[in-house]
């Protein structure tokens, strides 16, 4: 029933990964929208609060793991020099993960979530998606375990540990917190799986991606193994402790909160070690990205880091925080890591990979670059004008000016956040058809060559 | 696999070979060792000198100004939006009892909110519109 060809559980994870960034791009285009116009599509199944979940949940649970996922299936065989432990078993992890975003998808237009942020499906789902995390892991596991090469690359000790994060924060994250009654703590364990959703899962997975597609794309020597080893051990390390900034000036005890501050500054420790180490890599090699549209994404994304990575410390301050916290400020930030950062590297991945197993080149160059330059444009508009609102926004609170009148002052700029949100989203249709295209093409000429080969011969 | 590096080159350190990927051994660049110190050194002067939270500073006086309190934060989000009438002046229109009666029981779209005050609070309120015009 599941085929075991070659490479076929990686490119189809891709193909899941792209067909759900459109989904779940069009239901955070659906809440920008709503927030323009609040009445549109107000019935049972898409008022906003259905929307707006199902869109982060499948952004992150849906495209962007099965990215990553397939990113997987394809970097970690050939960093262990052996083939996937079983192909089977990953394309029939692939449709079992499916069905249970499917059932999360449903379950939040039909109101059903846990109302926790990162972790909204409800428990009968997140049960079904932690067997299918665990059985993608054990299939990576036993990859390397059957590896030929003796040492592991970095990004192996990235994906390695990123594939027990996971389940372990979706398991403190979404079982507990359902059990336990009251608020404070509930917050917290729902922020524990919040934040570490982000940090042991986006951007380890992310990182270890970006050191793979580094020396592979530039061709050039990695920097410098010493900084792999600070930057891999200090995220490991601290990132846990980021959960409670999410309540930053709420009411936990203070040393919760200092100790939720000072990891989350401790971080720019890994975060500029692990950017040091990529620009180091990339000395010389710049000007490659002016024609190398997976390199020129790869970097991007590597800006984004950083930026995303200037703010979030920032943010965790209790002075800072207090200004922007519940504002448009924060969604903006919100996006810098997912979309600006790790989708970034998770289409230099497709670019890169996909040509790899269908063996042919992407079908289109020119698509590609307008995937770039919309994405980017759109992402730049689209996070200035949240930045700029929820600066507005928090000091408009601190004056005490009327709250309904700082809703009415934020109308310019929630109707810039949906144009630059128009502009991503329609980024990534020139990635689903490059991708449709350039897979279609290579059949028929895998098959032309074949027949030529049966009437030569 | 460590592989002695071919091409002797004097500035290039020796490089291990992993899965087909040279790596390099170059040292940590100094900039980012001082980075490292300075939050290393602020990290346990945070968890030392510094609360953790904003502090909030108590309310000076008591609060004689309740009724402002009240109005601008709760009436206003309604009554200063065109949602609702101006209140400017409403008590040369309304009775006393009839403006609390609105209050507590509130009037065709205006929802009841007399269970958020007590009857002094509201008496509070009643006198800030008398010189809210
Ligand atoms: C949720 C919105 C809302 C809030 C909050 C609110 N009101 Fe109103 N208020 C209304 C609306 C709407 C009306 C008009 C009702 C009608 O059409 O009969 C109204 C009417 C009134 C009137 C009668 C005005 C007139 O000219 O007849 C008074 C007095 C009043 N409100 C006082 C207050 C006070 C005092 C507060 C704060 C304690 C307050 N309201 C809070 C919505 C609100």
């Amino acid at each position: 029933m599941f085929t075991d060809e070659k490479w076929s559980s990686s490119k189809n994870w891709f193909i899941a990964a792209v067909i759900w960034i459109i989904i779940g791009m069009s239901m955070g285009l659906l809440t920008a929208a709503k927030q323009i116009w609040p009445d549109l599509l107000n019935n049972r199944w898409t008022t906003y609060g259905h929307i707006r979940s199902a869109h982060v949940m499948l952004v992150i649970y849906a495209w962007l793991s099965m990215a990553y996922v397939g990113s997987m299936f394809y970097m970690i065989p050939k960093l262990a020099k052996t083939k996937i432990y079983s192909e089977k078993l990953g394309n029939f992890s692939l449709v079992f993960y499916n069905i249970v975003i499917l059932e999360g998808f449903f379950a939040l237009l039909d109101g059903q979530t846990s109302v926790i942020e990162y972790g909204e499906f409800p428990l009968w789902v997140d049960v079904q998606l932690l067997i299918a995390i665990v059985i993608v892991a054990y299939n990576l596991f036993k990859t390397v375990g059957q590896r030929t090469e003796k040492m592991l690359y970095v990004s192996l000790w990235y994906f390695l540990g990123s594939l027990l994060w996971l389940p372990l924060t979706w398991i403190v994250g979404n079982f507990p917190a359902q059990w336990i009654p009251s608020g404070v703590q509930q917050g917290l364990m729902g922020w524990f799986l919040g934040h570490n959703a982000i940090g042991l899962w986006m951007t380890t997975v992310g990182v270890g991606q970006i050191y793979y597609l580094l020396p592979k794309l530039t061709g050039r020597p990695l920097y410098s193994h010493q900084l792999s080893m600070i930057g891999f051990w200090a995220i490991a390390t601290f990132y846990v402790w980021n959960g409670p900034h999410h309540l930053m000036n709420g009411p936990i005890p203070s040393w919760i909160s200092k100790a939720g501050v000072i990891p989350s500054i401790v971080l720019l420790i890994p975060v500029w070690a692990v950017l040091a180490n990529f620009w180091g890599t990339m000395k010389g090699s710049w000007a490659q990205t002016r024609t190398n549209v997976p390199l020129r994404f790869t970097m991007a994304g590597t800006i984004f880091y950083l930026f995303a990575c200037l703010q979030g410390p920032l943010q965790a301050l209790p002075s800072v925080s207090s200004v922007i916290k519940f504002t448009h400020w924060t969604v903006g930030h919100a996006h810098m890591g997912p979309f600006g950062a790790f989708s970034f590297t998770s289409f230099a991945a497709i670019y890169y990979i996909l040509p790899k197993i269908v063996g042919r080149e992407m079908f289109s160059k020119k698509a590609m670059e307008a995937h770039f330059w919309f994405s980017t444009v759109g992402f730049l508009v689209f996070a200035f004008s949240l930045w700029i609102a929820g600066v507005v926004q928090g000091f408009a609170w601190i004056e005490g000016v009327p709250f309904l009148q700082t809703v009415l002052m934020m109308e310019p700029y929630v109707q810039g956040r949906a144009i630059g949100g128009t502009m991503m989203y329609v980024a990534q249709f020139f990635l689903a058809w490059n991708m449709y295209k350039t897979i279609k093409v290579a059949k028929q000429e895998k098959k032309q060559q074949a027949l030529h080969q049966a009437v030569t011969a | 696999m460590k592989k002695e590096n071919q091409q002797h080159d004097e500035d290039r350190k020796d490089e291990d070979l992993v899965s087909g990927i040279k790596i390099e051994h170059n040292k940590v660049p100094k900039l980012l060792v001082a980075v490292f110190y300075v939050v290393a050194i602020w990290a346990i002067g945070y968890a030392i000198f510094m609360p953790g939270k904003l502090e909030v500073e108590p309310e000076a006086a008591p609060q004689d100004n309740k009724g402002e309190l009240i109005f601008t934060g709760t009436c206003l989000n309604c009554h200063a939006t065109g949602a609702a009438p101006d209140l400017k002046g409403v008590t040369d229109r309304l009775k006393e009892e009839d403006i609390k009666n609105v209050i507590k029981n509130g009037r065709n779209t205006m929802p009841a909110i007399g269970h958020l005050y007590t009857d002094k609070e509201i008496d509070k309120v009643y006198e800030f519109l008398e010189d809210y015009r």
